[in-house]
Parts: structure tokens; sequence; C-alpha cells
């Protein structure tokens, strides 16, 4: 007899769970909190949207502030006035991909359906941020030349070259550690289940 | 009060609960991790429960969310078991043939099937339920062919494991 078949018939006879859950604590877990994959991205990235746009609206919202005053005094207002347009379109577009995604993970699909959605879902928080970096790493850029021409009108002085090159590297180091933290993130929630997928994928390759 | 709907979820999901024990058994492998891979299942479950209608088996339908939120959904480490290693098993595995009762195999069958990965552990896991190509297939995503591949390979490791 195979080995196998042997070990086959042990499991076929195993004793039913002696701890059977009742109707009752059946009804209570029912009812309780997931704490899924699928909703931790969720929430992270819910979380990053807030974030990300209440610091932008802080930034950029607040009459008479320092910045839209700077704006003003670099002759930047049509400009940033078309950007925060824009930027709300994109902004309700992510949001849309964001509620599509995660209305369409099911746990009912099988298994490899279910996770390629997780991972795509994955992907759209992924350039969700990558785009708040650009952008903000650009408006940053923006704002820098706007000050060093006004402020110093002639731009080839040695000493403005100096001043946006640090301001452009220190831009860079932080746009680069809010970049690290994601992938940490989602690289620790997300490990799992890329083992896992990557396992269900070279299935593909055989045939 | 209870709806209609929950009355007959926790009818069916009370007669088949142990496909669910079984699948917490071999994805997990201590008390506490057991007690809430099983409720994460419930939670898929019952959230999923108004798109089953019927035109599949409870059970069939509930080894494919168990199985699910084993291998995608379920996130807290599984523990390792570092000190349990192929040696280990391969000694105990010795001396049992000699004393060959079912508990005995079954004890060491769940060894060797938490040694898997998460999708080798399903494979064998239907393989052992006793279910079709066809179904294995459909539950993973795959086609027969590719079921038939892979399962074939994970009941090598799983052979090597139990009889090295």
């Amino acid at each position: 007899m195979d080995l196998l078949e042997k070990y086959k018939k042990a499991w076929e006879n195993q004793p039913e769970e002696t701890n059977k859950v009742s109707k009752v604590d059946i009804y209570k877990m029912a009812q309780a909190k997931s704490s899924s994959i699928v909703k931790w991205i969720f929430i992270i990235g819910i979380l990053e949207f807030v974030i990300l746009n209440a610091s932008s609206f802080i930034f950029m919202d607040s009459k008479n502030s320092k910045a839209d005053n700077l704006i003003r005094e670099v002759n930047l207002v049509t400009f940033f006035d078309i950007y925060i347009a824009l930027n709300y379109v994109v902004v309700a577009y992510f949001l849309y991909q964001f509620y599509k995604n995660y209305k369409n993970i099911c746990v009912i699909d099988d298994t490899k359906t279910l996770m390629s959605k997780i991972i795509k879902t994955r992907k759209t928080v992924k350039y969700y941020v990558a785009y708040n970096l650009l952008s903000g790493g650009f408006v940053f850029l923006i704002l820098t030349f706007g000050m060093a021409t006004h402020t110093f009108n002639d731009f080839s002085t040695q000493k403005t070259v100096g001043v946006v090159a640090i301001l452009v590297v220190v831009a860079i180091i932080v746009l680069g550690l809010i970049w690290l933290f994601y992938q940490l993130l989602y690289g620790i929630l997300l490990k799992k289940l890329h083992t896992n997928y990557k396992e269900l994928a070279t299935l593909d390759e055989l045939k | 009060m209870q709806t209609e709907l929950e009355a007959n979820f926790l009818t069916d999901f009370e007669q088949n609960q142990n496909i669910v024990h079984k699948v917490c058994r071999i994805y997990t492998h201590h008390k506490e991790a057991h007690n809430d891979l099983f409720q994460e299942i419930t939670i898929q479950l019952w959230k999923a429960y108004p798109k089953f209608r019927g035109d599949a088996k409870f059970s069939t339908w509930m080894y494919r969310v168990a199985l699910n939120t084993a291998i995608s959904l379920y996130r807290k480490s599984t523990r390792q078991i570092k000190t349990q290693d192929i040696s280990d098993v391969a000694y105990k595995l010795k001396s049992v043939d000699y004393d060959d009762t079912e508990e005995a195999q079954l004890k060491l069958l769940y060894k060797a099937i938490r040694r898997l990965n998460d999708i080798d552990k399903a494979l064998v896991f239907l393989y052992l339920e006793d279910k079709p190509y066809k179904e294995i297939a459909v539950t993973l995503g795959l086609s027969e062919v590719n079921a038939r591949v892979k399962m074939n390979r994970a009941k090598d490791k799983l052979k090597k494991i139990l009889n090295p």
C-alpha cells in the first residue's frame, strides 16, 4: 500500500473535534471585527489618504498663511490654482479605485483570483503614494525655483545655486524616507501573501 | 432576534465546523492561534453567507472560504516550529513503524503537513479529504492539469517528510 494511503486512512478515521463550538459562540464570533489583510491594507490606505491630504490642506489652503503669501509673492497663484484643481481630480479617481478594489475582493473567489485582487489593491495604494511623493516633490521644486528667481533676481549667483542644491537634497532625503517607510509597512503586511502568490503563480509556467 | 438567514447559517456551520477545525489545525501551531484563525474564518463565512445560494454544497463552499482565509487573509504570524526539524520527525516515525496506531499516525501526519508551505498544505488537505481534482482545481484557481502536477509535488514533499 502507498505510504500516503495508510495515513489517509488515519486521517479519515480521525475523531471529531472535542471542543465543539456552540451556535451561540459561532454567532458571537461572526459579529466580531475582522483583522484580515485586506482590512488592514484598506485602513492604512485611508490613513495615508487622510494624513497626506490634511498636510496639504494645512500647507495650501489656509488663506493668508505663510505659504499663501509666498505663492502670491512669487507670482505662482495661477499655477497653484490649476495644480489644486488637478489634484482633486486625481484624488477623486484614487478614492474611487480604492473603493472599487475593496468591493471587488471576495472570499468566495478561487484562491488565486483572491490573491491577485489583494495584490492589485495594494498596487493602487502604492501608486497613490507614488503620486503624492512625486507631486509633492514637483511643487517643492517649483516653489524653490520661484523663490530663488524672485528673491535673488540673479539666478546664476553661486549662493543661490548652493541654497537650491541643499534644499533639493533635503527634499530628496525626506521623500526617500517616506518611501522607505511605506515599503517597510506593506512589506511586513504582505510578505506571507507574496510568498503564497508566487507559489501559486509558478504553476502557470508549467503549461 | 435572529433572522432566518442567521438561523440557517448557524445550523449549517455547527454541523460542518469540523472542516474549519481541521484547517485551523494544519495552519496554526498552538491553541491560541487556532482559535484566532477559527474566529477569522467564522467572520469571513458569515460575511459571504448572503452570496451562498445553495447551488453548491455548504461544505464545498466552506472549504473554499476557510482555505482562502488561511492562505490569503490571515495575517498573524504562524509561529514556526524550529525545535521540530525533519530528522526529529524521522526519528519518531521509525519508532512508530512498529507501534502503528492510527492515533500515532495522525499525529505524525499533522506534524508533517504543518511543515509544508501554505499552498501545499491546501493541496494535501483537499487530497486527504478525498476531493476530486476538478473541485481542487476550481477551489485554488488552477487548471486541472496544473492541480495534478502541483498535487504530485506536494504529495512527494509530504512523503519525504514522513519517510526521509
